[in-house]
């Protein structure tokens, strides 16, 4: 199997980092500057370039974790890291007052990963009261990718086991969909 | 009765700025081949720019300049290469510098069209002295 490269993307304060660190089994490349702008967002620090690890699902399937800046002014390096990539997981957070408008941005930009590889969401610090949030998400995934549903999982960014499961789901649907298609199915 | 101040980004502090806007006038005048110079937070905010020759249409400068220093300290530190001074592209037409302004959350990118020899060095000082006025400010 080749390597698989896996984008995370979410706004500012999802947890793509920490989702980044709880997942590698190397020592994270982080790209982290002082957030000096905290009246937008309280979070001491900012990714401004990526983060980098990497996890082995199998002998022969190691997969290559990315982490995008989550503010826009550095949207270059969304296009950049777009390029090689064949998976996309959206973190937000689920304390946000509209997660799902997180979701139609980050979705809409890196549409092309989502289309020909695959992509599943995760809502960190999901509320259960806010029991309309899942719907929400769901339904604007669905309008931004209408082809196929798109996972949406409630998630734990400190969590490995929970991360780990995330990834899997997005490699399982990757391969899946990359095994229909050499069939011509 | 006490009255709470609503703290100020560091990209819109007028003080910052006025500081800023000194330096970038001064590398301007003592280099004749810089196109374009920004000030800019470690997180990839301008908060100055002194412009030349050219129309200013790269508004992700200060975003790439803060990239490009976080790479390249990353990279620095996967080699163990020590403490970076500046990240330096090089190009045909020109240069490229990313200069870490002291230990402050600041950085100084400047273009120069065509690279001379002594942008380096007055990038430096200028950076320097930058430094010790922003650090007087905090």
């Amino acid at each position: 199997m080749p390597e698989h490269v896996i984008l995370f993307a979410g706004p500012m304060g999802a947890g793509k980092t920490t989702a980044i660190r709880s997942l590698s089994e190397i020592e994270v490349v982080s790209t982290e500057a002082v957030n000096t702008d905290l009246e937008a967002n309280d979070k001491a620090t900012t990714t401004v370039a990526l983060d980098y690890g990497e996890i082995s699902l199998g002998p022969d399937d190691k997969v290559r974790l990315y982490g995008v800046p989550g503010q826009a002014r550095f949207d270059f390096m969304w296009t950049i890291l777009q390029q090689r990539a064949m998976g996309l997981i959206v973190l937000v957070n689920g304390e946000d007052p509209e997660p799902e408008r997180h979701v139609y941005e980050h979705l809409t930009a890196f549409a092309d990963v989502a289309r020909r590889g695959g992509v599943v969401v995760g809502v960190t610090r999901f509320d259960r009261d806010r029991s309309d949030i899942g719907d929400r998400i769901v339904a604007t995934a669905r309008s931004v990718v209408p082809d196929r549903p798109t996972p949406v999982f409630a998630v734990d960014a400190r969590e490995p086991e929970q991360m780990r499961r995330l990834l899997i789901s997005l490699v399982a649907d990757i391969e899946t969909r990359a095994a229909l298609a050499a069939v011509g199915a | 009765m006490m009255t709470m101040t609503e703290p100020v980004a560091m990209h819109r502090d007028p003080r910052i700025i006025a500081i800023a806007e000194q330096a970038l006038d001064e590398l301007s005048a003592r280099c004749p081949t810089l196109t374009v110079a920004v000030l800019l937070t470690d997180d990839g905010f301008e908060v100055s720019r002194a412009a030349l020759g050219r129309e200013s249409d790269d508004h992700r400068l200060a975003s790439m300049g803060s990239t490009m220093q976080a790479l390249g300290e990353a990279v620095a530190r996967e080699l163990r290469l020590g403490e970076t001074s500046h990240v330096a592209v090089a190009g045909a037409h020109g240069s490229m510098l990313v200069r870490r302004i002291g230990e402050l959350p600041f950085a100084l990118v400047a273009v120069f069209a065509p690279a001379r020899e002594d942008d380096g060095r007055i990038s430096r000082e200028i950076a320097s002295r930058l430094a010790l006025s922003l650090a007087q400010q905090s």
